[in-house]
């Protein structure tokens, strides 16, 4: 049960990072977008909200099956885990602000456009930071105490940071050749990108096969990164090749961005946080699993509706991805 | 430190109860207004009902954002600030805030999305089933978030370990905890109350400016200022119910066993028995609340009696006297907030785990550093969003969804 509900958080967090990765990817390009940035926002539409929620079910998910790892790895990760709450509350905000300030028709920057930018930055920046974070580990105590952020802004977290900023802005700037307004634009900045994100993934990897600490945490398990590099390149070559297919080369680079998450919650397990300082005050996964009640509880309630969301959310992508809102459509709804 | 994660959790939470009271209450006018206007026969009639769903749906939207927003930051608080709560209690206190996020605040965004974007493209009978949803799911939310509370005011359903971990052994207890029931109901009518009057106080701004719109604000009038004087009505009732399981946290207002238990508590846990008292302003708010609630529901009922005959509407006074009420009913939220959280001190469970005991392994520094950020980020979020609010408010009915060409029916 404890695997199930493991499987599951890393489910939620890889949907997490493949939708709401979109968002944030669509957020980064605002600033290259000057005119129709309302078109760029709406094509994300109905989806923005659904996309974000991953993370809150994923972290009720966290707190309600792993009670035992929320706080300890919350807390060896303060000031990154801090950063990226305020700024999930402030994208969510900015978003559902932005465009109360003008008319139905008006198309113009507002101050709000850099809270969206800045915000979806220190989001991805910050989630891969945590990651990398996570490879190498942190110097927690038995106590549970961390000693300092040292390290915490080390390179390889900074290059994992940078790495999945890249991957979500091609992300995003696929997704706007498909729904945006501007989607020659779009499919232009997407060839831009993809080099860069490719690249990154790469050099990332590699770094990490090397760094000292990473392979004596993953060390035995590094054909496991081996083969998500071959994935992650495998599929940013076919996004870019099909990229005049818009919905299936965002689809292919959705799931890219997917990856990273979940290459490392495998490379580490059944270690969630290692402890550089003293082995055996490393967090496992059964060291912060719920009691078998509260699993039972959530296997009885939780998990059938989580098979209703899913419903419903499929059946939003159906209704509403059909139909592409910008200039041409010009019924649609323009709330963003 | 404990002082610092408090201040901060304190303003998160405070903030968050302000405005997901509103948007509770407003989302359950605005599915009474969109199924009438979903089974209204008259042509005329339905469009304007229409128009009122979505000028009122667009300030519950704006409204939104900060609940969304601040709930998010508290669902990381528990972990960053609190890790003592989710490491010895997480397994218990955990269950109820994960079926919250699972069950109900994650379908909702679902819904309300789809519900935004969903004007003049869905089928209208499925269009109103979404906002039954998105308001379905905020009550969801707001009882697993009532049972997660309940558990932090009289812990029950639960053994402790070996590890001196608690442990959840029994989830109907859980459901069944007397400090539940009325504690939502009482949450929930109020709420009500809330969202009637802001509705009632906006429709008399634009009335007492004499407002084209005349027959858009009266309607919305009569529904806002009745519906918060029925719930008005059952805030007091749920209110006194509360009396009744008042023993199971003797020291939260002043009674027959509180020295008693005070001393059983520095006796079992150390310290002067003092330290087991909250502070004063419990007792003062407390009073303060049941002052400031019959004295709305008094003037409530008096005023939904002039609405016979739109006599309320005739007399200017007494459309500036709804207004000025409007603050009223969220002072005795912030109030009753008080006296049930403030009270629970010095315990984050009570009897169980103390606020001191639970607070995370950080310092001061961090802290203080993540304090300012955090108000200066959601204080400057909540003034904007008033802004925003009280600006869309005034600006009165127009195209909230759709190209104005497009607003149809």
């Amino acid at each position: 049960m404890t695997t199930l509900w493991y499987l599951l958080l890393g489910l939620l967090n890889a949907f997490y990072f493949a939708l709401a990765g979109t968002d944030y990817g669509v957020g980064m390009l605002l600033p290259t977008v000057r005119t129709g940035r309302r078109d760029a926002l709406n094509a994300l539409g109905p989806f923005f909200l659904a996309n974000q929620v991953w993370v809150v079910a994923a972290v009720g998910v966290l707190f309600g099956a792993f009670p035992g790892l929320e706080g300890e790895l919350f807390s060896a990760l303060y000031p990154l885990v801090f950063a990226v709450a305020l700024a999930l509350a402030a994208v969510m905000a900015a978003v559902l602000l932005r465009s109360r300030q003008l008319g139905a028709a008006e198309d113009r920057p507002v101050g709000l456009d850099r809270v969206i930018v800045a915000a979806s930055v220190v989001i991805v920046m910050g989630w891969g930071m945590v990651l990398g974070n996570l490879l190498i580990g942190r110097p927690l105590a038995a106590d549970g105490s961390v000693a300092g952020p040292g390290g915490m802004f080390g390179w390889f977290p900074l290059l994992a940071g940078a790495t999945l900023t890249a991957l979500c802005a091609y992300n995003g700037a696929v997704f706007l050749a498909w729904r945006g307004g501007d989607r020659a634009g779009a499919t232009g900045r997407a060839k831009e990108l993809w080099p860069v994100a490719t690249a990154a993934v790469i050099f990332t990897t590699v770094a990490g096969l090397f760094a000292d600490g990473i392979r004596d945490n993953a060390g035995p398990k590094a054909p496991i990164a081996v083969a998500g590099l071959i994935g992650m390149v495998g599929l940013l070559a076919v996004s870019r090749l099909v990229v005049y297919r818009p919905l299936a080369s965002w689809l292919l680079s959705a799931v890219a961005a997917a990856l990273p998450v979940l290459i490392v919650g495998l490379l580490l397990y059944p270690n969630v946080l290692v402890s550089t300082v003293d082995p055996a005050a490393s967090l496992t996964v059964t060291d912060g699993v719920a009691g078998g009640h509260t699993l039972r509880l959530l296997n009885s309630v939780a998990l059938p509706w989580l098979v209703v969301v899913l419903l419903v959310q499929a059946a939003s992508w159906m209704i509403f991805g059909r139909a592409r809102p910008g200039p041409d459509r010009a019924q649609a709804v323009r709330y963003w | 430190m404990v002082n610092l994660a408090r201040m901060q959790f304190a303003l998160t939470a405070g903030l968050h109860f302000l405005f997901v009271a509103l948007t509770l209450g407003l989302v359950t006018l605005m599915v009474i207004l969109q199924t009438r206007a979903l089974l209204a026969r008259d042509p005329q009639r339905k469009a304007q009902l229409y128009r009122m769903t979505r000028f009122w749906g667009q300030l519950y939207v704006i409204n939104y954002a900060v609940g969304i927003a601040t709930g998010l930051v508290m669902e990381f608080q528990f972990g960053l600030n609190w890790s003592g709560l989710s490491r010895v209690t997480g397994d218990v206190f955990g269950a109820p805030l994960a079926m919250e996020t699972l069950i109900a605040f994650f379908l909702e965004s679902t819904l309300l999305g789809m519900w935004i974007f969903g004007w003049g493209r869905i089928n209208r009978v499925v269009h109103t089933l979404l906002l039954w949803g998105v308001a379905i799911t905020a009550y969801l939310s707001a009882f697993w978030v009532m049972v997660a509370n309940s558990f932090l005011q009289n812990p029950v359903g639960y053994t402790q370990d070996a590890g001196g971990r608690y442990r959840l052994t029994d989830f109907g207890a859980l459901l069944g905890n007397p400090n539940l029931g009325f504690a939502l109901a009482h949450t929930v009518t109020a709420s009500l109350v809330i969202g009637g009057l802001v509705m009632a106080g906006i429709s008399c701004w634009h009335l007492f400016r004499r407002t084209t719109e005349f027959d858009f604000f009266v309607r919305s009038l009569r529904l806002g200022l009745l519906t918060a004087t029925i719930a008005s009505t059952l805030v007091i009732g749920f209110g006194f119910a509360q009396f009744s399981y008042l023993d199971n946290q003797p020291t939260k207002l002043q009674g027959a066993t509180t020295t008693a238990t005070a001393q059983e508590f520095a006796r079992r846990f150390g310290g002067a028995p003092g330290d087991y008292l909250p502070p004063g302003g419990v007792q003062v708010s407390y009073g303060f609340m049941i002052l400031v609630g019959f004295g709305l529901w008094s003037v409530l009922i008096g005023l939904s009696a002039l609405l016979a005959g739109n006599l309320i509407v005739k007399a200017r006074p007494l459309l500036a006297a709804v207004i000025a009420l409007v603050p009223l009913p969220f002072l005795a939220v912030l109030l009753g907030w008080i006296v049930r959280e403030m009270g629970r001190q010095p315990w984050a469970v009570y009897g169980l785990l103390r606020t001191k005991d639970a607070v995370s392994n950080q310092s001061s520094g961090v802290l203080t550093a993540s304090l300012i950020a955090a108000t200066a980020l959601l204080g400057g979020l909540a003034i904007l969003d008033w802004f925003l609010l009280t600006r869309a408010a005034r600006r009165g009915p127009g195209d909230e969804f759709l190209p104005a060409a497009e607003v149809k029916a």
